[in-house]
C-alpha cells in the first residue's frame, strides 16, 4: 500500500476531480453561460489555463529530448519523470480546450468537416501527435528491451520538433488574429516556445523537489542547479522576447500603445506587472548567481515564481486584447450573458471587454488540474522505479511481477 | 412532412399561452389545440405539423404622431411577426422599434389581466382580483350615484391622446365632461394661431413631404429625428434636394446632430430669437412689403391712445364673425379690401382720433428687441441671429418648425408663438409650396386635415357638457368634478406638480381607470378594468383612424389575453347597465361602418370591405403630392389676413408681442442659488410618454430612465454615471440614475418624460414640476399651459 | 457571380435602432442577444457625444456582420461551420458549430454573438420568419444578411426597416446595380479597411 500522505494526496485530488466533473455536468446543463465568459471576451479562464498547460508540458519534453537529440547525458537521468510531467500537462492542456466547447457533442465535426487552415485544427493534430510522442517515449524508456536507447534517441529526434511546434502552433491560434492587437505579432510563436520552456522546466524543476522529497525520484543536486542555469538562460531570453514585443508596441504611438496602456496601466496591469516580477526579474537575479543555484530553497522558490509569473503572461496576453473592441462606442457588445438575458439596458452592454471567472469555472479548473495530478501520481507509481518499490512495499505479491 | 423539415424539429416548445393561463387562441389555426396542452408530445403526428401563418393587417395604435399600417403574422394563436405594411406611399411603410417590439409588449407581464379592487388607501397601489359582473356593477352604480347626486357634469372622463377609441358614447349619454389633455402641447399655439386663425393648436397645415421643395428649414425646439422619428427619411429627401437645416435647440440633440447647422439657445428663451430676427428682418428691409400690404394686418390702423383696431365687424348667421378693418389710402381711412396699395407706416388722424398702422407700431415695439438683445437673451451669437434672418427671409421658400416639447412647456410659450408668426407673416413664407410655420402635422395634418368622419347618432338630448374650466385648475378649485373616469395615464401624463395632483384625487368620491399596463394612474383608482391591446378585439374589427390622407382600418389580430376587453366592450356594458343599452351599437363593425357614412367626398371610394380587402389602409381622395394649406391667402382669422396685432391680448401688453421671461427657469432668478438647474423631459425615440417603459426589447437596448446632465454638472456634484441621484427642489423629489453626456447644455438637465414612478425612486419626475398657469390664460385660446419645463432642481448623489 | 453586400449612408442613420429590432424579430433572436447594433461611435454611452458642449460631433454606426470577402471567422472555423455562400454571404451551419468561439476571437467586428445558454426568449416561443433555423445553446451566430428572406429575393429586414432610408441592399458583382453605383459615387468605405478581411457592408456620409 502507499504511504499516508500519498493516501490523503490521492483522496483529495480524487474529491477535486469529482467536484470538477460535477461542475462540469452543471455546464453542460447550463451552457457556458454558468462561465464568466461573454461575447465581448468570448476565452476566458480555460483558454488562458489551455495556453498555460501547454507551456508547462513542454519543459520536460524539451529536456527528456535534449538529452537524446544533444547526448546531454545529465539531462537523460530526469528523462522520465520528465516525460510523465509532460504527458500529464498535455492531457490537461486538452480538456481544458474539450470543456471550452460549447458542443462538445458535435466535436467529432473536425474530423468531418476538418479546415486546414484553422489553427485550431492545426493544434488538435499537433497536440495529439505530441502526446502519442510522449505515450512512445514513456513505452519506450521504460522498456527492458536491449534497444530501448536506440528507439529513445530516434523518438527523441522527432519528440524536439514536435515540442516546439506544439507550443508554435498554440501560440499561431493568437498570433495570427489580425482582429487583437495585442495577439497579431510574429513574435508569439518564440515566445511561446520560450515561456514554455521557462515555465516548463520551473515546473519540473518543482516537481523533481517533490520528488526528490517524497523518495519516489532523487536527482542529484548538481544536476538540479545545472538546470537552474539552463532556466536562467530560458528567462533572460523571454525577457527579451517581452522587452522587443512592448517596446514595438508602443514606439509608434498608435492602437498598439493604446493596448500596451491596458496592460501596464489599465484591467491586465496586475498580471503583466506580477509576470515581469515573479515570472522574469526576481526569478533571474536569484538564478544567475551559481552560488544561489546551488541552494534548493531559493531554486524552488525562483521556480515557483516562474510558474505564477507565466501564468500571469498568459492572462494578459489572453485577456488584453479582449478589452477594447476594435469599433469602438455605446452601447458596445451585447454580452449575452445568462445575466443579460433576464437584464436590461447597461446591464446587457460592455462598451469594454469585461471578464470575471465565475465559482464553475474555478472548480472545473480546479478538477482539471486535480485529474492532472492524479495521472501524474498514477504514472509516477507505475513508472518511476523508487516510487514502484514504495506502492510495492506493503505488497510483495506485486513485487515480483513488476520485477 | 412538414414536421420533419421544420426548423423547430427537436426543439422543446415551451408555452407562454399555458403558462399565462391564456385560453387557446381561436383562430381556427391547425395544430393551435395542441400546443396550447400540456400533452401535446402525445397528440397525433399530424398536430405536431407547423400551423400555417396567418396574416392580418392593422394598425399601430399609439400617439406619436404616426399610425403605421402593420402586417401580423399569427402563428399558434400568437403573434408571431410584426412588420410594416408595403404600401406605396414611404409614410406607410414603415413601423418603427416600438411597434416592432409590441410583439413582446403585448405579453408583457405588467398587464393588468383582471378588473381590481382597491384594498388599501387610494395611491397605495393595493388591489384585489375581482370578477368582470362585480367591476361592472360597481363602477354602473357609481356613475348613476354619481349623475343622481350631482348630475352628469360631476364626471369628468380625461383620456390619453394615444387611445383610438374614448368611450365617447358613454360620455355623452351621461353629459359628463370629458378632456384629452388641458395645458399641453397647445401653448405655442395660443400665440401662432391667433395670427393665423388655424385652430390646431399650432399645427400647421403643411406636409413634411413638401419640405422637398423647401430651402431653408429651421427647426427651433423639436427633435423630429426622435420625437417625429417616422417623419426622419423626409427629412433626409429635403437635405439631399438641396434643403439647408437649422435646429435650435438647447440640447444637442440627434437632429442637431443631422442639421447643416445647430444653434445651441438658453432654454425658454424662443420668443427673443424670433424678436431678434424680426428686428433683423425689419432693420435690413428683408420683408416683403407687397405681401404684407395684401396679406397680413401691417397696414391696419390702430388708435394710438388705446390701442384699440379701426374696424367694421358683422356677425354671419351660423355666428361666425368678420371683421373688415380701416388702412390709410394716403389720404384718409378707407375699408381694406378698398385699397390696394395702402401706407404702412405712420401716424394719422381719422375723425379727431390719432391712428397709426400695426407696422408702424410693430417697428415701435421692436425697437426693445434688438439683435443685440436677442443675442444676450438666447446667448447666441448676434451675427448668427441676423444670419438665421437672412436666411429664413432670402434663402426661400422657408419652413419654420416648432415642436410640442421645446418652449412649448414654458409660461412664456404663447409670447413664442406669437412672435414666431410674425416671420412667416413679414416674409410671406406661407401658403406657398416648401413654406409653412408651425408644429409638424403629426398624423392629423396633410390634406386629411379637414377629413369628416360620420357618427354613430344619439338622441339629440344626449351631449357631453363643455369642460367648466383646465382640469389643472379643478384639483385647486372648487369644481363639479366628484367621480373621474380616468382613460391611461392621465394623473401622471397631462398635469405637472404630482403632489398636488395627489391630493385632489384624495378628495374625489369615486375613481375608476381603464387601462393596458399597470401604470402610474391605476394606483390611484377605486375600480381598474383591464383593457386590451389595439391588436386584440372581440368583434372582427376595432376602430378606424383617418390619418395623413389616409383611413386606416384595426383588424382584429388576436383574442383579447388574459381577462381584457376593449374600450368599446367595456363602454357597451356599462351602456347596457345605465340604461343606455338601446342608444349603443351592437359591435365595432357597426360602429365603424356608421363613421364610414359621410358626405365627405374624401371618402366616397370607402366601404368597410374596401378597407378589408385593401389591407386594412386606403387613401383618401385627395390630390396627389403634399398638402400646402392657405395657397388662397385666406386666414381664418376675422380680417380673413394673418393678423399680427392680437386685439384681443390688450389687456395683458400682448398685443404685439413683448418678451417675458419664464416664470421660473429665468437666467436670474434668485431662487436658482438653491435650485440651480432647469430640469426639462424631453420626448426620445424609445418611449411614447408613459409607454414602452415595460417593454424588454426596448429595454435591452436603452435602460431605465436616465437623468443626463453635462460633464461639468456632474463634476461640481461629484457624480458619476451610473450613480444614483436625488432631483428635487420645493415641489417634491424623485430619484433617477444619472448620466453624465456632452450633448447636455450646462446648467440643463433632462430625461425622457413619461417615466413610471417604479423607475425613478417611487416617486414621479412630475413631483418636481412647475405647474404655475399663467393670469394671460384666460383670454389664449387654448387656456393656460402647464410650464413643466419651467422648473428648476438642484441634483445630488443619492 | 452574386456578390450581396449593404451600403449604409450613415447622414440617413438617426441612431434608431430599429434596424437592430427588425432583425431580433425576423430572426427569432432571443435576449441578451443581438445580430445587429447601432454604436454611438467613439462615446461611452448611447447617444452621446464626441467634443465639448457646443462644439460636438455624433455619430451612429449601425454594425453587423459585414459579410467579408475575406472573412477571418471562416479561416480559423475548425470545422468548416463557418462558409462563403454562392450569393457572397457568410453564413454558419449551426449544425457543425462546436462553440469554440475561434470565430469570434478573429472577427475585427464584434458581430458574433454566442449562444452562452439555452436561448430565452420574451415573449416565450419562437417568433419571426419560421425559416430561420432556431439555435440551440452553445452555437455562434450572426447577421445571416436575412439568408432566408435574399434567397426569397426579398431585401434584408434591416433595410426594409430602416427610418431614415439610411440602407441599399444589393449585389456588389453587378456594377449597375443601385449599391454599386451608390459605393461609386458617394466614396464608400468599409469599417477597419487595414484588417484585410474586404467587408461587403460600405459605409457613406
Amino acid at each position: 500500500m502507499t504511504s499516508g500522505k500519498t493516501k490523503i494526496a490521492y483522496a483529495v485530488l480524487g474529491i477535486l476531480t469529482v467536484a470538477g466533473i460535477a461542475a462540469w455536468i452543471y455546464q453542460l446543463m447550463g451552457g457556458l453561460g454558468v462561465t464568466g465568459m461573454n461575447n465581448g471576451t468570448s476565452w476566458g479562464l480555460y483558454i488562458g489555463c489551455f495556453m498555460f498547460f501547454v507551456g508547462l508540458s513542454a519543459g520536460g519534453l524539451i529536456v527528456a529530448s535534449s538529452a537524446s537529440v544533444f547526448h546531454v547525458a545529465e539531462y537523460k537521468k530526469v528523462a522520465l519523470p520528465a516525460v510523465i510531467l509532460s504527458t500529464a500537462c498535455i492531457c490537461v492542456a486538452g480538456i481544458f480546450v474539450l470543456v471550452d466547447l460549447g458542443g462538445i457533442q458535435r466535436v467529432w465535426r473536425i474530423i468531418t468537416g476538418f479546415n486546414p487552415t484553422s489553427p485550431l485544427c492545426w493544434d488538435i493534430c499537433v497536440i495529439c501527435l505530441y502526446l502519442v510522442i510522449n505515450i512512445i517515449y514513456l513505452v519506450f524508456m521504460t522498456s527492458n528491451k536491449d534497444d530501448a536507447d536506440r528507439k529513445v534517441a530516434i523518438v527523441s529526434r522527432f519528440a524536439l520538433p514536435v515540442a516546439i511546434l506544439v507550443h508554435s502552433v498554440t501560440a499561431w491560434i493568437f498570433g495570427l488574429q489580425l482582429s487583437r492587437e495585442g495577439w497579431y505579432s510574429a513574435i508569439m510563436a518564440p515566445l511561446f516556445v520560450v515561456s514554455a520552456m521557462d515555465s516548463g522546466l520551473a515546473l519540473l524543476m518543482l516537481v523533481l523537489g517533490g520528488l526528490n522529497k517524497s523518495g519516489w525520484f532523487k536527482t542529484e543536486k548538481k544536476l538540479m542547479s545545472s538546470l537552474a542555469g539552463l532556466l536562467a538562460t530560458c528567462v533572460a531570453i523571454d525577457a527579451f522576447l517581452v522587452g522587443c514585443e512592448v517596446l514595438t508596441m508602443a514606439y509608434p504611438g498608435a492602437a498598439g500603445a493604446e493596448t500596451l496602456a491596458v496592460m501596464t496601466s489599465g484591467v491586465t496591469a496586475p498580471f503583466f506587472w506580477a509576470e515581469i516580477a515573479l515570472g522574469l526579474l526576481i526569478p533571474f537575479c536569484i538564478l544567475v548567481f551559481a552560488r544561489n543555484r546551488e541552494n534548493m530553497g531559493l531554486v524552488m522558490l525562483a521556480s515557483a515564481c516562474i510558474v505564477i509569473g507565466v501564468f500571469c503572461k498568459r492572462i494578459w496576453l489572453l485577456f488584453t486584447s479582449f478589452f477594447m473592441p476594435n469599433v469602438y462606442g455605446a452601447p458596445g457588445i451585447i454580452s449575452g450573458s445568462s445575466a443579460s438575458a433576464h437584464a436590461t439596458g447597461m446591464d446587457v452592454w460592455a462598451v469594454v471587454g469585461t471578464y470575471a471567472p465565475t465559482w464553475v469555472e474555478i472548480v472545473i479548473v480546479i478538477g482539471v488540474i486535480s485529474l492532472g495530478a492524479l495521472a501524474f501520481m498514477v504514472m509516477c507509481q507505475k513508472l518511476l522505479p523508487a516510487a514502484k518499490k514504495e506502492q510495492s512495499s506493503d505488497a510483495p505479491a506485486a513485487e515480483g511481477a513488476a520485477a | 412532412m412538414s414536421g420533419a423539415t421544420s426548423p423547430h424539429a427537436g426543439m422543446t416548445r415551451r408555452n407562454f399561452l399555458k403558462t399565462a393561463g391564456v385560453a387557446a387562441g381561436a383562430l381556427g389555426l391547425a395544430g393551435a389545440a395542441s400546443m396550447t396542452t400540456t400533452n401535446n408530445w402525445l397528440a397525433p403526428a399530424e398536430a405536431h405539423a407547423e400551423a400555417e401563418d396567418q396574416v392580418i393587417y392593422t394598425f399601430h395604435q399609439t400617439n406619436c404622431g404616426n399610425r403605421c399600417s402593420l402586417k401580423c403574422t399569427v402563428r399558434d394563436g400568437r403573434m408571431a411577426n410584426i412588420e410594416s405594411n408595403t404600401w406605396e406611399e414611404d409614410q406607410y411603410s414603415i413601423c418603427c422599434l416600438k411597434g416592432l417590439s409590441e410583439i413582446q409588449r403585448i405579453y408583457s407581464p405588467d398587464r393588468i389581466q383582471t378588473p381590481l379592487k382597491r384594498v388599501g388607501e387610494r395611491g397605495e397601489g393595493k388591489f384585489e382580483s375581482i370578477s368582470w359582473e362585480e367591476a361592472f356593477d360597481t363602477v354602473a352604480q357609481k356613475l348613476q350615484e354619481s349623475v343622481d347626486k350631482y348630475g352628469g357634469s360631476s364626471i369628468l372622463f380625461p383620456y390619453s391622446s394615444g387611445l383610438v377609441y374614448e368611450m365617447p358614447l358613454l360620455r355623452k349619454l351621461l353629459g359628463a365632461q370629458a378632456i384629452c389633455e388641458s395645458g399641453i402641447d397647445m401653448a405655442q399655439g395660443n400665440g401662432l394661431d391667433q395670427t393665423t386663425g388655424d385652430a390646431t393648436m399650432g399645427k400647421g397645415p403643411y406636409e413634411v413631404t413638401d419640405w422637398v421643395n423647401t430651402k431653408t428649414l429651421i427647426m427651433v425646439g423639436v427633435n423630429l429625428l426622435e420625437s417625429g422619428m417616422t417623419d426622419a427619411r423626409f427629412m433626409f429627401d429635403a437635405q439631399e434636394a438641396g434643403c439647408n437645416v437649422t435646429v435650435v435647440d438647447p440640447i444637442f440633440t440627434s437632429t442637431a446632430s443631422k442639421a447643416d447647422t445647430w444653434v445651441p439657445i438658453e432654454p425658454g428663451t424662443d420668443a427673443a430669437l424670433y424678436l431678434g430676427m424680426v428686428s433683423a428682418i425689419l432693420d435690413n428691409e428683408w420683408y416683403d412689403e407687397e405681401y404684407i400690404k395684401a396679406h397680413t394686418s401691417c397696414p391696419f390702423l390702430v388708435s394710438t391712445a388705446d390701442g384699440s383696431m379701426l374696424k367694421e365687424t358683422s356677425t354671419a348667421e351660423d355666428g361666425t364673425e368678420t371683421a373688415t378693418h380701416y388702412v390709410w389710402d394716403g389720404s384718409r381711412a378707407r375699408l381694406m379690401d378698398e385699397v390696394a396699395d395702402p401706407i404702412l407706416e405712420g401716424t394719422f388722424e381719422v375723425d379727431g382720433v390719432e391712428c397709426t398702422t400695426v407696422f408702424s407700431l410693430l417697428k415701435e415695439n421692436q425697437k426693445n428687441y434688438t439683435t443685440a438683445w436677442a443675442s444676450e437673451v438666447t446667448t447666441i451669437p448676434e451675427d448668427q441671429i441676423i444670419e438665421l434672418a437672412r436666411k429664413y427671409a432670402q434663402e426661400t421658400p422657408s419652413f419654420l418648425l416648432i415642436g410640442y416639447g421645446g418652449n412649448d412647456k414654458y409660461s412664456n410659450a404663447d409670447i413664442a408663438g406669437h412672435a414666431m408668426s410674425l416671420l412667416p407673416s413679414l416674409t410671406g413664407n406661407i401658403g406657398k409650396p416648401g413654406c409653412g410655420a408651425g408644429v409638424r402635422g403629426n398624423h392629423y395634418g396633410c390634406h386629411s386635415l379637414t377629413a369628416k368622419l360620420g357618427a354613430w347618432a344619439l338622441p339629440a338630448e344626449f351631449v357631453e357638457t363643455p369642460l367648466e374650466m383646465q382640469t389643472p385648475l379643478m384639483r385647486t378649485n372648487p369644481s363639479s368634478v366628484h367621480t373621474v373616469f380616468n382613460l391611461g395615464n392621465t394623473f401622471v401624463q397631462h398635469l405637472g406638480n404630482y403632489n398636488t395632483t395627489k391630493e385632489w384625487l384624495k378628495t374625489l368620491d369615486f375613481i375608476v381607470t381603464s387601462d393596458i399596463y399597470y401604470c402610474d394612474s391605476v394606483a390611484w383608482s377605486d375600480i381598474v378594468l383591464p383593457v386590451c391591446t389595439g391588436f386584440e378585439t372581440r368583434d372582427e374589427c376595432g376602430m378606424i383612424q383617418v390619418s395623413k390622407n389616409h383611413i386606416l382600418l384595426q383588424m382584429k389580430v388576436l383574442d383579447p389575453l388574459f381577462e381584457s376587453k376593449t374600450d368599446f366592450e367595456i363602454e357597451h356594458e356599462l351602456c347596457g347597465r345605465l340604461g343606455f343599452g338601446e342608444y349603443m351599437p351592437e359591435s365595432t363593425v357597426d360602429y365603424v361602418k356608421a363613421q364610414l357614412t359621410t358626405d365627405d367626398q374624401a371618402f366616397k371610394n370607402v366601404t368597410y370591405e374596401k378597407l378589408k380587402e385593401n389591407n386594412s389602409i386606403m387613401r383618401l381622395d385627395y390630390p396627389d403630392g403634399p398638402y400646402v394649406g392657405h395657397t388662397d391667402q385666406v386666414y381664418k382669422t376675422k380680417s380673413g389676413r394673418l393678423e399680427i396685432y392680437h386685439e384681443g391680448m390688450l389687456g395683458y401688453n400682448q398685443e404685439l408681442p413683448n418678451y417675458e421671461s419664464p416664470i421660473e427657469a429665468y437666467a436670474d432668478n434668485p431662487l436658482k442659488e438653491k435650485y440651480p438647474l432647469q430640469f426639462v423631459q424631453a420626448r426620445r425615440r424609445y418611449r411614447v410618454h408613459t409607454q414602452w417603459w415595460n417593454s424588454e426589447w426596448v429595454n435591452q437596448i436603452v435602460p431605465y430612465p436616465t437623468l443626463e446632465i453635462n460633464p461639468t454638472d456632474a463634476e461640481a456634484r461629484g457624480l458619476q454615471s451610473g450613480d444614483t441621484v436625488r432631483i428635487f427642489n420645493d415641489r417634491g423629489e424623485f430619484s433617477v440614475t444619472c448620466l453624465i453626456n456632452n450633448a447636455a447644455r450646462p446648467g440643463q438637465v433632462y430625461m425622457c418624460e413619461g417615466t413610471w414612478c417604479r423607475d425613478t425612486g417611487g416617486a414621479s419626475y412630475q413631483d418636481v414640476t412647475n405647474d404655475t398657469l399663467i393670469e394671460r390664460g384666460k383670454v389664449l385660446p387654448y387656456g393656460a399651459n402647464i410650464p413643466m419645463y419651467d422648473t428648476l432642481v438642484q441634483v445630488e448623489k443619492a | 457571380m452574386t456578390r450581396y453586400g449593404i451600403a449604409i449612408d450613415l447622414h440617413r442613420c438617426t441612431g434608431c435602432h430599429t434596424c437592430t429590432i427588425a432583425c431580433k424579430i425576423q430572426n427569432n433572436i432571443p435576449m441578451g442577444l443581438l445580430w445587429n447594433r447601432v454604436i454611438t461611435e467613439g462615446s461611452d454611452m448611447v447617444d452621446g457625444a464626441v467634443g465639448e458642449y457646443p462644439n460636438l460631433t455624433r455619430r451612429y454606426v449601425p454594425v453587423a456582420c459585414q459579410h467579408c470577402e475575406n472573412p477571418a471567422c471562416m479561416r480559423v472555423c475548425p470545422t468548416g461551420a463557418t462558409y462563403k455562400d454562392d450569393k457572397g454571404r457568410v453564413e454558419i451551419d449551426y449544425d457543425k458549430c462546436i462553440g469554440c468561439r475561434m470565430c469570434m476571437a478573429a472577427c475585427p467586428y464584434n458581430a458574433r454573438v454566442f449562444n452562452w445558454n439555452e436561448p430565452h426568449r420574451e415573449p416565450d416561443f419562437d417568433y419571426g420568419d419560421k425559416t430561420v433555423p432556431v439555435r440551440s445553446k452553445g452555437v455562434a451566430e450572426k447577421c445571416t444578411l436575412c439568408k432566408e428572406r435574399t434567397d426569397r429575393g426579398e431585401e434584408p429586414r434591416c433595410v426594409v426597416a430602416c427610418m431614415g432610408r439610411a440602407r441599399t441592399f444589393g449585389d456588389l458583382d453587378d456594377p449597375n446595380s443601385e449599391i454599386s453605383k451608390l459605393i461609386a459615387e458617394r466614396h464608400a468605405y468599409v469599417l477597419l479597411e487595414e484588417q484585410g478581411t474586404k467587408p461587403q457592408v460600405h459605409y457613406f456620409e
